[in-house]
């Protein structure tokens, strides 16, 4: 009754507001709900599930440093964060006959006296008897220590779910609301753990539910209850009293990160200039340089008609076909003695790849001809999706990374403690992989089984967070597929946007990328979910949502840093430098000196970026730090490099052994007498897309001298040239 | 009253038929067990098989044998009852148990009159199991991951025996003196009874071990089964460190008793009673008992019947005729 009241009462004032045209509070906003957290407070039976083992998670018992990990503590194993209470139960009341539960006296058991520390206990003090924690552990006790779980948790919202502060220092307090299957509404903030993403940035009591800021920027506070897990955004601005300058911009991109500015009021670095733009959006694009010789691009400008022409380009579909054959881990393989994966199975994989980007396929039917492909991978590509693992929980663990950008890895031994995922979900999808052999001939195997860890038995299939399949269904792929495809799957867009946003701005919205998980939110969440939902709307078109970002004013936004802005890391208030890829280093270094580089046997001239096998060996690819494909492709380059990179450029062959070499552009140059400094202004724009500038011209003409020898001249030559390809602006996309 | 009744045909040329009738008794006379009953953890039939001793927080209640009426209960000296033994000539009872994380001991009851005669004290964790080595002698298996050999009649600590890293769960002793223990270091140790030096260790289950129970067969190599969290039951020959054979369960055993020489019947945390061909390795039958965990079982010294306990202070009588 108290509830309806309460609804009512809500209601009531959502009406007189309304009415009077007042900002109206939602319902998640509670300030009416009836707390009725302590039901030792009340006649109610203790809930097991629904108010004991949250109170657990909250004093920190199930924590994987605690009880939690996995061996437990003690010879005291609790799931992590009570992800399994059925097992919870067991331990607590039934395990070792019983011993740590007396129903004859309560206080007299030892999942008592322990946290009160009545006996030693290695994790000390965590509840004083008589408080409420205490009252509510005896309560339960004295009510004979029952699983009860009168109904199921529906989902969780906190107020408020985002706080922007006036200023460093600014404290405010958080709310818990659970929602139950039965309709029942209560204020759960004393049962709910809330932990702080960054404990220098944002103080938690955890006692009082409160939260105080202690720098500026864009905090995540997480709130724990039961099993679910919601993040609470926390904004502080800067000092910055600039205004933004005004954007006449329609972008939804442009907007969403605007509004970001302005709350944290940073100010935005100026709009790089025209050939800047156009090397930033040819190397993203093709992962090339522009070239510097076409009239027709320098002199007729328009940045939406050069990205509609690169994305028109072959030399699109080689790059992106590159970094797709990365994400899928594409290369020839060879373990103990068996072929896993074929030269022939990675060509054909890559060859494939490479048609569906050329003939605009949708992303989600590319995504659905893989993960059902069956049959020979030398000769039908998406086949080799599952051989490039060992296993079929190696292959949950690769679909879900590449597909959702979710890391189910630790659903594997247990419930994940930072997501959603359970064993469940972990072993009911690696039931439907361990139905296909994994050999060079993809087929399905009705004998195939996953164990379960949990149970011993077979598996059963199960849709991720989802259903069972029916128990005759055989091959589950085909639902997986359908469910992972749908309009309103929640991860399947959402992960391949996110990548090509990183791939043109630097930086994910959610960071990792693969990565994707409650407590590890989007700095723009908002602008995620339009940039998914408008690439379903385009039909999973790769090219339309690298067009909608390219075009933005937020990506040509300069790199270089304006006062400020200095340490904005994640809000794009500047552009981020990128350090370019292996590959696309080693050709621009090539198409620089005029002097092709060699990998494996494949054909002289064959560009780094067009190799369609991982595999092929190359000491230079190696060294600029190519990734190996045998794990995720996703920890990227710095800007400037691991140092045996640097080493490389500074003195290995890869620059030193070109520079001057026979049929390059500099022994062309000089040989047909090109004035030398003709030959610096061609490798200036070649390299960095525009010509010296005015104290570079100063610089260059005290080396310059016409009188030296021609020994001499190209000395001073190569040594200039080996300056402009080391430089940071040369080996960065800034 | 008869709650269950069960028959099906023994994979065996000879055509045996096994009947279950199981028998439902509680310690409050067929009612629903109050929701504050706490579990029992062992019982025990007395040696002249008149009556069944249970042991729980309640400390002890000794029931009529078969009709399974309250007797006379018994309180002890610890509130953590975990277990429970007769002396070889009957005429004592060891009751182990303690405080849980704080202290273990033994308490000595004289028998039948169920009158407490002696605590023995010294252990840092419950004891959860007792085995008489003669009448004077006892050894105290504890959590705190020692045994205890004591002389009864001068309350002295006689050895210990150390090398479990994890706590015992049980022990038992062979017709030759040695001892074999169990622990929830999931290891089957072997020690010398004379000197408590520890002979070997057995390393096969895969977690830790609940029960162990000597075969009562008398000529050839001692048998014993243990039984454990990994869902196995094992036999074993300790005294050569050798694994005879296994048998999985579909759930896990908690207790474990031999009926002759061939066949084992193991209580299980599904509360059933699954009764089990010690040669062949397979379930013979599958009874379900009671509600809950049973913790503990018992085989009736004359009469082939069995009893499980555990949770709710559950207990059930399961008779079994067997038919040629």
């Amino acid at each position: 009754m108290k509830i309806i009241l309460a609804y009512c009462g809500v209601a009531a004032i959502y009406c007189i507001a309304l009415v009077a045209g007042l900002p109206v509070a939602t319902l998640t906003q509670v300030e009416n709900i009836e707390t009725n957290a302590a039901p030792h407070r009340t006649g109610e039976a203790v809930d097991f599930k629904n108010d004991l083992l949250p109170m657990f998670t909250k004093l920190g018992c199930n924590a994987g440093k605690c009880h939690g990990s996995a061996i437990g503590r003690g010879d005291f194993k609790l799931s992590l964060y009570g992800g399994t209470p059925g097992t919870d139960y067991d331990e607590i009341v039934r395990k070792l006959r019983g011993r740590r539960i007396n129903l004859t006296d309560p206080e007299s058991s030892l999942i008592f006296m322990k946290p009160a520390e009545w006996v030693e206990h290695g994790g000390g003090t965590i509840f004083d008897a008589g408080d409420d924690h205490a009252e509510l552990l005896l309560k339960w006790i004295d009510q004979g220590a029952r699983y009860i779980a009168n109904r199921r948790l529906t989902h969780v919202s906190v107020s408020p779910e985002r706080f922007v502060a006036t200023e460093v220092g600014d404290e405010t307090a958080l709310k818990v609301v659970a929602h139950y299957d039965d309709g029942l509404i209560r204020d759960v903030t004393s049962l709910t753990q809330f932990v702080a993403d960054d404990s220098s940035a944002v103080t938690v009591n955890n006692d009082a539910a409160t939260v105080k800021t202690n720098r500026s920027g864009r905090h995540i506070v997480i709130a724990r209850y039961s099993t679910e897990v919601v993040p609470i955004e926390l904004v502080v601005p800067t000092e910055n009293v600039t205004e933004l300058p005004a954007d006449s911009s329609n972008s939804f991109i442009d907007k969403a990160i605007r509004d970001a500015l302005v709350d944290l009021r940073l100010p935005v670095s100026p709009q790089v200039d025209d050939s800047t733009f156009i090397r930033r959006i040819t190397l993203d694009l093709t992962g090339r340089l522009p070239d510097h010789s076409d009239e027709e691009i320098n002199s007729h400008f328009d940045r939406h008609t050069v990205v509609d022409n690169l994305l028109a380009s072959d030399e699109f579909v080689d790059f992106y076909a590159l970094k797709f054959a990365q994400l899928l881990r594409i290369q020839s393989r060879v373990d103990k003695n068996s072929v896993l994966t074929t030269p022939q199975a990675a060509y054909a994989f890559h060859d494939w790849l490479a048609q569906q980007l050329r003939n605009g396929v949708g992303y989600d039917q590319i995504a659905r001809e893989i993960i059902t492909a069956s049959g020979d991978s030398s000769e039908y590509g998406p086949a080799t999706f599952f051989t490039v693992v060992e296993d079929a929980r190696l292959q949950t663990e690769f679909t879900t990374e590449v597909f959702m950008g979710s890391r189910m890895k630790c659903a594997n031994c247990h419930n994940h403690p930072l997501d959603k995922w359970t064993q469940d979900d972990f072993h009911g999808l690696t039931a439907m992989f361990s139905k296909l052999t994994r050999s060079q001939v993809i087929r399905f195997n009705p004998l195939g089984k996953n164990i379960h860890p949990n149970t011993g038995q077979a598996a059963l299939m199960k849709l991720p967070g989802g259903e069972f399949l029916p128990i005759e269904t055989k091959d589950g792929r085909g639902v997986f597929a359908d469910w992972l495809t749908a309009r309103d799957n929640p991860y399947f867009a959402k992960a391949i946007v996110n990548r090509l946003w990183k791939s043109l701005m630097g930086r994910g919205l959610v960071e990792p990328v693969d990565d994707f998980r409650s407590t590890n939110p989007a700095t723009h969440p908002a602008l995620l979910n339009q940039l998914a939902e408008d690439f379903i709307e385009h039909d999973y078109d790769i090219r339309h949502t690298l067009r909608v970002i390219a075009v933005s004013t937020t990506y040509a936004r300069s790199s270089i840093p304006i006062a400020g802005n200095e340490a904005d890391t994640r809000f794009y208030s500047h552009g981020v430098q990128k350090a370019l890829g292996p590959e696309v280093l080693a050709d621009a270094i090539s198409d620089v000196l005029g002097v092709a580089g060699q990998y494996g046997k494949e054909a002289p001239g064959t560009r780094a970026v067009e190799l369609r096998d991982g595999a092929i060996s190359s000491n230079s690819l190696d060294i600029l730090g190519r990734c190996d494909r045998t794990n995720s492709c996703e920890g990227a380059p710095s800007p400037t490099g691991p140092l045996a990179q640097k080493l490389h450029l500074f003195n290995g062959a890869l620059l030193n052994g070109r520079i001057g070499a026979a049929g390059g552009h500099l022994d062309q140059w000089i040989k047909s007498n090109k004035p030398p400094f003709e030959i610096v202004t061609e490798f200036y724009r070649a390299a960095l897309n525009r010509p010296p500038n005015q104290d570079e011209i100063k610089f260059l003409s005290q080396w310059i001298d016409e009188t030296k020898t021609s020994a001499e001249q190209q000395e001073v030559l190569e040594d200039m040239v080996w300056s402009i390809l080391t430089c940071r602006e040369f080996v960065t996309n800034h | 009253m008869i709650k269950y009744f069960s028959w099906l045909r023994c994979p065996t040329t000879f055509c045996i038929f096994s009947m279950f009738a199981v028998l439902a008794t509680s310690t409050v006379a067929n009612q629903p067990a109050p929701i504050t009953n706490p579990p029992i953890t062992d019982i025990a039939f007395a040696p002249d098989g008149q009556s069944l001793v249970c042991c729980s927080q309640r400390g002890l209640q000794v029931f009529s044998w078969p009709e399974l009426k309250l007797q006379r209960s018994a309180k002890t000296a610890f509130p953590n009852v975990q277990c429970l033994e007769f002396s070889p000539a009957g005429n004592r009872l060891a009751v182990g148990g303690g405080e849980p994380s704080q202290r273990g001991a033994v308490e000595i009851f004289s028998w039948p009159d169920c009158q407490s005669q002696m605590e023995l004290s010294g252990h840092d964790d419950s004891v959860v199991s007792v085995v008489w080595r003669g009448d004077n002698y006892l050894v105290a298996a504890s959590l705190d991951r020692l045994l205890t050999e004591w002389n009864v009649e001068t309350k002295t600590k006689i050895k210990t025996y150390q090398g479990h890293s994890r706590g015992v769960s049980s022990a038992c002793l062979l017709p030759n003196g040695e001892m074999v223990t169990t622990g929830h270091d999931q290891s089957v140790r072997v020690w010398d009874g004379d000197s408590g030096e520890l002979l070997r260790s057995l390393n096969q289950h895969s977690r830790p071990i609940n029960a162990i129970a000597v075969c009562p067969k008398s000529a050839g190599q001692p048998i014993v089964a243990t039984a454990a969290g990994d869902r196995t039951i094992r036999f074993w020959q300790p005294i050569i460190g050798r694994m005879v054979r296994y048998i999985r369960l579909e759930s896990e055993p908690l207790d474990i008793a031999w009926i002759g020489e061939t066949q084992i019947v193991a209580s299980c945390a599904d509360g059933q009673a699954r009764v089990i061909d010690a040669e062949k390795v397979e379930v013979l039958e599958t009874i379900p008992v009671i509600k809950g965990w049973a913790y503990t079982v018992a085989s009736h010294p004359q009469d082939g019947t069995w009893v499980l306990a555990g949770s709710d202070g559950q207990i059930r009588r399961v008779k079994r005729t067997r038919t040629e």
